[in-house]
């Protein structure tokens, strides 16, 4: 298969397509619009395509970890425990993508147990430690959207 | 069916016949406007026989796969009827009600056109022309946009029966509060920043209000401007509720770090001292960091819709482009309210605490 250009520039190159020859013809409101959000989006899953399985299986390991220290701090949490047990059994040699997201989502799970035992329980250590795994996460989040701002509303 | 341009004349007209049989209607002209993001929105010129004419916008709702945000149109047209009769909140008269879509192919309320600005615009033109957020016009629109604020928890709630009453503040901070994780529990791929929120929220709450009418989305975007005297007109009321009071300043403390100019964070103690004055509410209950901790509280109904919405494409239910450019409105939220947790926490403690000891003394 073909790999160069890359996703991420085939995606860009389309953007650019859309803004310098297809955008000028877009007359109406609606469509200006339309070509805006486009735009947008092309930008963001360009960057998606680029690191997404990247990204998902590192932040995969942290959310994994921090739901193995929680269950140790709180042996008798079984929404951690019963999460993990389900994280094992997810796709996890697979680095297709469906597959990646499966165990990502997974390893989420297990992750949002484990902040809600830290919470209730008023752990402050591990809290703390959560939020910023939440942070980077966020941050990630942010690399994705780049530059963005909501249009057309008036 | 209400982008069809050439067939919503004739459905309207046929519309207009049976809310008005006395006179018969003409639709001069039929087009669809810009400037929402959940609902379909159209705007008609008509001639009426008697020699009149009107403009009228018409509010449907989207086809259910290119839906974004899910509201009952039922419930906003309860509430938009219920308000006609309240001069505190001028409005757009809320006219006639297609309750089943058959006649204009969708569930959709038609409402009195007013001319002018939103606010919005207003102000993006200002800032945009160079004005700064300290300009006497910009403070001048600040406080303007307070006190409408300020008037919507004021409304009598016995003209609005069609709303939920919830049993007590408690209980209903508990469940708006766990709304976060409730809805994170439809997704079809886990949110750990909606079960965090849901956790912290209510491992932190703030110093209790009685309960009031909300508007739900109040935001420059749904306020237009009367041209002739600057009086604000409050539209977009789908997602209106009895809440607590603090939850339209906290929604647009939100709204506006994604879409500013910021009138809140320009100068924030001034935004508050006059919401206070205009309701006569006190420093512990509405201060910064209880209206921070009301911008996540408020925020779940809007956001929770713009996730599902992605989520329903990821299962191949939904389709649009508004869909997939808001999940960028998911990134600024996560982004924004995992920081104001991270400020919050001992502000709000603080407050609860002198709350406590105040009941005490009493």
């Amino acid at each position: 298969m073909i790999v160069k250009p890359s996703t991420e520039q085939v995606i860009l190159d389309c953007r650019r397509e859309l803004l310098e020859v297809i955008g000028p013809e877009v007359l109406s409101d609606a469509g200006k619009i339309s070509v805006q959000m486009v735009e947008n989006v092309l930008r963001n899953v360009a960057t998606r395509a680029a690191h997404e399985i990247a990204w998902m299986h590192e932040e995969t390991i942290a959310m994994e970890s921090f739901a193995y220290d929680t269950l140790r701090a709180y042996p008798s949490a079984v929404t951690i425990d019963e999460a993990l047990a389900d994280l094992q059994a997810g796709p996890r040699t697979s680095l297709h993508l469906d597959n990646v997201a499966a165990v990502y989502s997974l390893a989420g799970e297990a992750f949002s147990c484990a902040l809600e035992v830290a919470l209730s329980c008023g752990d402050e250590v591990l809290a703390a430690r959560g939020a910023a795994l939440l942070g980077a996460r966020s941050a990630t989040e942010v690399q994705i959207m780049g530059e963005w701002g909501f249009v057309g509303r008036g | 069916m209400m982008h069809d341009l050439s067939a919503m004349p004739g459905r309207l007209s046929a519309f207009l016949a049976t809310v008005r049989p006395e006179v018969s209607a003409s639709v001069r002209s039929y087009t669809l406007m810009t400037g929402g993001y959940s609902r379909i929105m159209a705007r008609a010129e008509i001639d009426w026989s008697d020699g009149s004419s009107q403009t009228l916008v018409l509010r449907g709702d989207p086809p259910p796969d290119k839906t974004m945000l899910v509201t009952d149109r039922d419930a906003e047209w309860a509430v938009l009827r219920g308000l006609s009769s309240v001069a505190e909140i001028p409005m757009p008269a809320a006219l006639y009600y297609d309750a089943t879509g058959h006649h204009l192919g969708t569930k959709a309320i038609v409402l009195e056109f007013c001319d002018g600005p939103t606010l919005q615009t207003q102000l993006t033109e200002l800032v945009g022309a160079g004005v700064a957020l300290d300009d006497p016009r910009v403070v001048s629109i600040r406080n303007d946009f307070v006190d409408t604020i300020a008037r919507v928890p004021q409304v009598d709630l016995t003209v609005l029966p069609s709303l939920a009453q919830p049993m007590d503040w408690d209980s209903y901070l508990t469940s708006v509060n766990n709304a976060w994780a409730e809805n994170e529990r439809l997704l079809s791929e886990s949110n750990p920043t909606m079960r965090y929120l849901a956790a912290w929220l209510n491992a932190h709450r703030p110093p209790p209000m009685p309960l009031a009418l909300q508007h739900g989305d109040l935001q420059p975007a749904n306020v237009l401007v009367d041209p002739s005297d600057g009086g604000h007109r409050l539209i977009d009321w789908e997602y209106a509720h009895i809440g607590d009071p603090r939850e339209d300043l906290g929604w647009y403390l939100t709204y506006s770090a994604a879409a500013g100019p910021g009138l809140y964070n320009a100068d924030p103690e001034a935004f508050l001292a006059r919401f206070r004055d205009r309701t006569g509410t006190s420093e512990l209950q509405v201060n910064q960091a209880t209206i921070g901790y009301f911008s996540v509280v408020s925020a779940v109904k809007v956001f929770s819709g713009v996730v599902h919405a992605a989520s329903a494409m990821g299962d191949g239910l939904n389709s649009g482009i508004m869909t997939t450019y808001n999940i960028n409105a998911a990134t600024v939220g996560h982004r924004s309210f995992v920081g104001a947790c991270s400020a919050l926490a001992e502000p709000i403690d603080a407050l609860r605490s002198m709350h406590q000891e105040l009941l005490a003394v009493s």
